[in-house]
């Protein structure tokens, strides 16, 4: 990438959409932050401005609730923009199985979060970055997504139409230019109850973010985060039965 | 609200345990997360840097504060940082470094979080000349156990901050810090290592050079006695006007991670006795403040079996009889430290839990072996008997009644720990083996 950007962040108030802001805002991006709560929002903006004042920060309030203000939400950041347009989605919500077992409304709400908010905003804003024929997007998918387990698999399904969607995205936009890089990452720390051993560590949120910005550079299609989640993903997909436990939950 | 269930260990390796885990991503969280502390309290956790039980609770909750890192403000003027307990000491150097401005103490890990540093009040190799991080804390906000937070300073509610500052964690919960970053003389530090034969040599080095250097540490090989007791390789900088110089190569710079064994090699006085003889140089190193800082990061150890780590302060006055006394013994019983370094310090610390004297403070590692704690604990007796503290910061061993003996300003801290948190509220396995039972402190 040679030209200055103006990221899109999408979920810029949750910890992985601010880690993103920083590492572009470091390579001396604008950006402007899209989020539900103003404070929030507010307090990541500041954070910024004060990590990196030479940065032009911007927010603008993201209604998932309301999927048509998503549209009016991408042509402002088209408005506001000084350079050329790329986007970066977090936007996710998270409930266990059980919490989903409980209240079935839950499996709704991640769907219109995880799967309907990003695929709206992305249309509309595909506009934009076909006009400019360069530009990239970058979405937080997860592994989730690849296989049903017992304790997630509502999540998993959200994640997994949005896999979906976003590979036929993805060759669409190849024709102007435009790159979209799914990150599927895993021990991404929001669901449910886990052990950790030694070698499986939550993963770092600056870390993931550096790794998302170094795909998109690269062009890349869809990558794993950390890298050996892609073996953990052939191995539960090839050899369901032994790889799965027999949980009950949900 | 989510909480997970993770086994936890200290840095050293040497204390674990199973606890349920969170970690709020916003201050408001704080309070909240409170309100469902159940059996055996919470503490607070930074990067978990703490060698021992610091920061652990075995059975109860741990909050991990490593996602409340939003920077609130920074004035440049003054240089006055507002920030969340979560920023990293590497971060605020490697953000405001550029500017200009520096931490008021040089440790040697950046990978701490500005909450853990200021709970365990740390010092570092300027010890001489900045004293710990507290000096340079304006205010702190402390979540207490009722989940209301208060402002605490020197000036305003100063028996909190006192508390606080050093307490590892068991008053409240840090969520927000200002803090005066100092502005940086020069961009450039001129190094210097040289060899120091023994103690009475080092005396005699180090009164020159609490006046003169601006970062210090020695390097004390532990396997010389007789004559040789004490050598070791001084590290000094200071600030310079001097340039970098226009380098031909250099090696690239990679976190080197090392298995258990290479801290056993360490700890042979055959590896002691070659650093002692090729570190050492005459010529002078000009350096980049940034990469001099934070030496120790740059290698992580994983220790199989553990790592004790001992950490006493001693006055001027009874320091040198003291080194003297724990040198001897590390000599004669050949009993190998893997780490042994010593820093001078300005003045007493003002927390009431802080170890640092006026004087010299001196840190050991250990491999953990059979015998080893027995060793140690013969160690912080000798301690004791030469007026030292050993700090509670990262160790393992200390018993309530050494506490009794070394920490004058005990009381005031108990007291103001059933003041701000009658019920327990925040707890630890080290608050635990020092703190339960209020019997053990009647002198
Ligand atoms: C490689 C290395 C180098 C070191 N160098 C030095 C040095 O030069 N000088 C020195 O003095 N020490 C040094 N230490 C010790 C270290 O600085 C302290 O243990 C420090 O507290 C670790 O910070 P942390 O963020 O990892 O905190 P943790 O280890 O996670 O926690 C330390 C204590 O602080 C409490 N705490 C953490 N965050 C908060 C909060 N927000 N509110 C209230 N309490 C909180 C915890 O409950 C715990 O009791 C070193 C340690 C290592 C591993």
């Amino acid at each position: 990438m040679n030209n200055k950007r103006t990221w899109v962040v999408l979920g810029g108030t949750c910890v992985i959409g601010r880690a993103f802001a920083r590492e572009v805002a470091k390579a001396g991006n604008d950006v402007i932050l899209l989020g539900k709560e103003d404070e929030d929002l507010a307090l990541s903006a500041n954070d910024l401005r004060a990590r990196y004042p030479e940065v032009e920060v911007m927010t603008l309030p993201l209604d998932t609730a309301n999927l048509d203000s998503l549209t009016k939400t991408a042509k402002q950041c088209e408005s506001v923009s000084k350079n050329i347009i790329s986007v970066f989605s977090a936007l996710e919500t998270v409930y266990t199985q059980k919490e989903c077992g409980k209240d079935l409304g839950k499996i709704k709400n991640m769907f219109q979060i995880n799967y309907f908010s990003q695929v709206y905003f992305l249309s509309a804003i595909a506009a934009v970055l076909q006009k400019q024929a360069c530009g990239e997007i970058i979405v937080l998918g997860s592994a989730a997504g690849e296989y049903g387990m017992p304790d997630n698999y509502a999540f998993g399904s959200t994640k997994a139409a949005l896999h979906i969607w976003l590979q036929g995205f993805q060759m669409q936009m190849a024709q102007y230019h435009v790159s979209v890089t799914t990150v599927k990452a895993e021990d991404w720390d929001t669901v449910g109850t886990r052990h950790y051993s030694f070698w499986q560590k939550p993963i770092d949120p600056q870390a993931c973010a550096k790794a998302c910005l170094a795909y998109a550079q690269k062009g890349a299609k869809i990558r794993y985060f950390p890298w050996y989640v892609f073996g953990t993903v052939l191995f539960r997909r090839f050899l369901p039965y032994v790889s799965r436990h027999n949980g009950t939950e949900g | 609200m989510h909480w997970y269930e993770m086994k936890l260990s200290g840095r050293g390796q040497t204390n674990s345990g199973i606890s349920q885990v969170c970690r709020p991503e916003r201050t408001a969280d704080i309070a909240k997360y409170l309100e469902q502390v159940g059996k055996n309290g919470i503490v607070a956790s930074g990067s978990a840097g703490s060698y021992a039980d610091q920061a652990l609770n075995a059975g109860g909750a741990v909050m991990q504060m490593k996602r409340l890192d939003c920077i609130r403000s920074f004035d440049a003027q003054t240089g006055e940082l507002v920030c969340e307990p979560g920023v990293t000491l590497k971060t605020i150097t490697e953000l405001f470094a550029p500017q200009g401005f520096m931490l008021e103490t040089a440790s040697a890990s950046g990978q701490h979080t500005l909450g853990g540093a200021i709970a365990a009040n740390i010092i570092g190799c300027n010890g001489h000349k900045r004293m710990s991080l507290a000096k340079s804390v304006n205010w702190i906000d402390v979540v207490l156990a009722d989940g209301t937070t208060v402002r605490a300073s020197e000036k305003e509610n100063d028996t909190l901050f006192k508390a606080v500052v050093g307490g590892q964690g068991l008053l409240g919960i840090i969520s927000l810090v200002s803090i005066t970053l100092l502005k940086r003389p020069q961009e450039n530090v001129a190094v210097e290592k040289r060899r120091i034969a023994n103690l009475d040599e080092l005396a005699e080095t180090l009164k020159a050079v609490r006046k003169t250097a601006d970062f210090c540490s020695f390097w004390i090989d532990t396997s010389a006695g007789l004559d040789a007791l004490g050598r070791g390789i001084l590290k000094t900088a200071s600030f310079t006007k001097e340039t970098l110089p226009a380098s031909t190569f250099s090696f690239p710079k990679y976190k080197m991670i090392l298995p258990g064994i290479v801290l056993c090699l360490a700890s042979f006085p055959l590896f002691k006795r070659l650093r002692y003889r090729l570190t050492a140089t005459k010529k002078t190193k000009i350096e980049a403040y940034e990469n001099f800082l934070y030496s120790s990061d740059n290698v992580q150890v994983f220790p199989a079996k553990g790592i004790y780590q001992l950490q006493i302060s001693f006055s001027e006055a009874e320091g040198p009889q003291a080194l003297r006394r724990i040198l001897t013994e590390l000599a004669q019983t050949r009993i190998g430290a893997c780490r042994a370094e010593l820093v001078l310090t300005k003045e007493d610390t003002l927390s009431y839990l802080g170890a640092a004297l006026r004087g010299y403070t001196v840190c050991f590692d250990f491999f953990r072996r059979k015998g080893i704690e027995e060793f140690l604990k013969h160690l912080i007796v000798i301690a004791g008997e030469h007026n030292g503290r050993v700090s509670v910061q990262d160790d393992a061993l200390l018993e309530p009644r050494n506490l009794v003996l070394m920490y004058k300003n005990l009381e005031k801290f108990l007291k103001a720990r059933d003041t701000y948190d009658p019920q327990k509220k925040f707890d630890s396995d080290f608050g635990r083996r020092l703190f339960s039972g209020e019997k053990k402190y009647e002198q």
